[in-house]
């Protein structure tokens, strides 16, 4: 039996020094820094299906119809997906837990360009990893990120207010609820013609149509999702409805890097609820 | 028939296997038939829950209850057990690494290394490499590639066994589907080794005093016990660990050893035969009256029957006589014992013949024992034909041996030529490692 174990171990660093020197000598393709062909919306929506399945994960688009047989689940629980953008399944697997950073090489294999309106915003897998391996500067960066926005565009706000010319009153708007229940919804007051505050949120409703739970009120769910990007959805919703207000467009509100499927429905909410202010 | 090979605790120790594997299989299956990627994956996390179950078991194992190694066929039946798992559990693990890195590799290099060495963040793996860095600390001496092992440094280098079981299950605990059966089995693996290593000295041991040494011929003593507080409960061809605090030995002050007891369960004091073998069991010869020891114990089930109804047939040789005299002593005191015996004492020569006055008064007085002395010196090795000539009907008894290693092997082959079945013979060897 010792002859054996000892037999076994020489067998198993032989192949795993085999593995780190073929790594080390086969060039590698994940530094490549162009971003990859632009796909817009439109593009994504057709391949919705298991034959030809396109996702949006942080902004970049992914090609995984080939790893659909693959994945060690159900077929349904990828397909579901197709066509979408996905990223915060990719972040809860249903377990609440992330997918693991050998997934995210693999998903890396499957990129295929980045997603119209997230050229600068989806960063690669190659960064994602550097973020998660280094969550503290990546915070730090996005601290500085915001109140950089901030700054810069104070001062832009007192000339923008005037030419905003929004009719006064409070305005609301609530998406249909999402795969998994989410509805988001935005509340808009305007005094003077100026967005003077916001608020966004993200929530559940049961059958009855009455309020269950809100996600800025979730710790644990904050708490999972700084675990794998370098922010959560408590401040990235103060951060979105913060920018609103210093620049009274939404056009001038940038996504926050790991926050890009909530800033996508920000987007849209403020949008719908805006037109009634006009 | 069964009972002779799968023992009543057996059956307890492969639930403990079969359980993790049962609730993860369902998953398992779900990916194994899709793609040759996905059999090596479902391989490698069947490797891996196999090997922590098998790792946990073979803590479990370790906690050296008295009594409750009978169920297992007795403590030496557990440590061999013990060490198989142990190493199983060991190339379970490697495998488990390794498959999950090969699943991916069709798929390049990238994701085949990140599987495995993946950024530190990622902690869980890293968590696996520590508890599998540790079991090679751990094992390695086993490789011998340094000779013999000391057996006090060995024991201590084992204790590493305890911070790997804790990595393993840091490892698997926040990526297991079911943690609720890793956190039992986790918990028993290291209640276990808390009361062997951390209760048990205190709680687990009994206290006497030396009140004779008794050195029977050069380098080998019995030592008789007075108990101080409660006397242990145990059965002719039983054993205990002993653990001397005489501060005049040289060597093995409060570390214990295991011995096999001599006396019968109705002495009024216990008694050790000790031979002169290693550092601790040479040192021990001197042991001063009236110096305090501890015993715990009992363990082991050396006179376990397969065939009641049989006669029985004892072949001890050396300071393997030590179980038989036990058993002789217990029949000596007995109206009527349960099976009729006949022992062969092997020995060299006369003069290390040590308990043959006291076996042959034994057998003068009690009709069911019989004795026979065979020596090497005069004799050569043990036939067949003398068997026969001393005792027609040895084909037919049960057997039991206990001797150095190369009488065992003698007598074991001589006995299977002569057509005894494997199951009538019982031995016993202590070599632990």
């Amino acid at each position: 039996m010792n002859k054996l174990a000892y037999t076994t171990l020489i067998a198993f660093i032989s192949s795993i020094l085999t593995l780190v020197g073929a790594y080390w000598l086969v060039p590698s393709h994940a530094q490549s820094d162009s971003q990859g062909r632009i796909i817009s919306l439109e593009e994504l929506a057709q391949h919705n299906h298991a034959a030809s399945c396109w996702k949006v994960i942080d902004g970049r688009v992914y090609d995984i119809t080939d790893y659909i047989d693959e994945h060690p689940t159900p077929e349904s629980v990828l397909t579901d997906w197709c066509g979408m953008e996905s990223t915060e399944a990719w972040y809860d697997k249903g377990n609440g837990r992330p997918h693991s950073p050998g997934a995210l090489a693999l998903l890396a294999q499957f990129d295929i360009g980045v997603l119209a309106g997230h050229e600068t915003a989806g960063s690669t897998t190659t960064e994602v990893l550097t973020q998660v391996e280094d969550q503290k500067t990546a915070k730090a960066a996005t601290a500085n990120k915001v109140s950089e926005l901030m700054g810069e565009q104070q001062e832009m706000t007192m000339t923008r207010t005037a030419q905003q010319g929004y009719r006064d009153g409070s305005y609301y708007a609530e998406s249909e609820p999402d795969s998994r229940g989410w509805r988001s919804l935005v509340e808009i007051s305007i005094v003077n013609s100026r967005i003077t505050s916001v608020y966004y949120d993200e929530i559940q409703r049961d059958d009855e149509g009455n309020y269950k739970a809100r996600k800025s009120d979730d710790m644990n769910y904050a708490e999972r999702w700084r675990r794998v990007s370098q922010i959560s959805q408590l401040s990235a919703f103060r951060g979105y409805e913060n920018m609103l207000i210093l620049t009274g467009t939404i056009d001038e509100v940038d996504a926050l890097t790991g926050a890009t499927s909530s800033f996508e429905s920000f987007q849209r909410l403020v949008r719908e609820a805006l037109t009634e202010a006009r | 028939m069964i009972k002779r090979w799968l023992k009543p605790g057996d059956i307890l120790l492969i639930a403990m296997v079969v359980v993790p594997v049962l609730l993860i299989m369902p998953s398992l299956m779900q990916e194994a038939w899709n793609q040759p990627s996905g059999f090596f994956r479902g391989l490698a996390r069947l490797a891996g829950v196999i090997g922590l179950s098998l790792m946990l078991l073979a803590a479990m194992m370790s906690i050296r209850l008295p009594y409750l190694d009978r169920l297992f066929g007795g403590l030496p039946r557990l440590w061999s057990q013990h060490r198989w798992v142990g190493f199983l559990s060991f190339m379970l693990v490697m495998l488990h690494a390794w498959g999950l890195s090969f699943s991916v590799i069709t798929r390049g290099m990238e994701p085949a290394m990140t599987v495995l060495f993946p950024p530190l963040s990622y902690w869980p793996v890293w968590m696996g490499w520590l508890a599998l860095a540790l079991m090679v600390a751990f094992l390695g001496p086993t490789f011998r590639f340094a000779g013999r092992l000391n057996y006090q440094k060995w024991k201590r280098l084992h204790l590493l066994s305890a911070p790997a079981t804790v990595a393993a299950l840091a490892h698997t605990l926040p990526l297991a589907t079911y943690p609720l059966v890793w956190w039992f089995l986790g918990a028993l693996a290291i209640g276990a080794v808390i009361w062997r290593k951390v209760l048990s000295p205190s709680l687990g041991r009994f206290e006497y005093e030396v009140v004779e040494v008794n050195t029977l011929v050069r380098g080998v003593v019995e030592i008789s016990l007075k108990p101080r507080g409660k006397p242990i409960q145990y059965e002719a061809g039983q054993f205990v660990y002993l653990t001397p605090f005489d501060d005049s030995l040289s060597n093995g002050v409060g570390e214990e050893h295991p011995y096999t007891l001599s006396s019968a369960p109705s002495d009024k004091y216990l008694k050790v035969g000790i031979k002169d073998l290693g550092d601790s069991s040479h040192a021990i010869q001197t042991i001063r009256k009236g110096s305090r020891v501890q015993i715990e114990g009992p363990y082991g089930d050396f006179y376990e029957r397969h065939y009641p109804q049989k006669q029985q047939l004892w072949l001890g040789g050396g300071i393997g006589i030590t179980p038989f005299v036990s058993g002789a002593r217990d029949m000596a005191g007995q109206e009527k014992p349960a099976a009729q015996v006949h022992l062969f004492y092997l020995a060299n020569d006369p003069s290390r013949a040590y308990f043959a006055d006291e076996l042959k008064e034994i057998a003068v007085k009690q009709p069911t024992f019989d004795l026979t002395l065979h020596l090497f010196r005069e004799q050569g090795a043990m036939t067949a034909a003398f068997l026969q000539e001393h005792c027609p009907d040895y084909r037919e008894r049960e057997i039991y041996m206990c001797g150095p290693a190369p009488m065992i092997n003698h007598l074991r082959a001589l006995l299977m030529h002569e057509g005894v079945p494997a199951s009538a013979i019982h031995f016993e060897v202590f070599d632990f490692l």
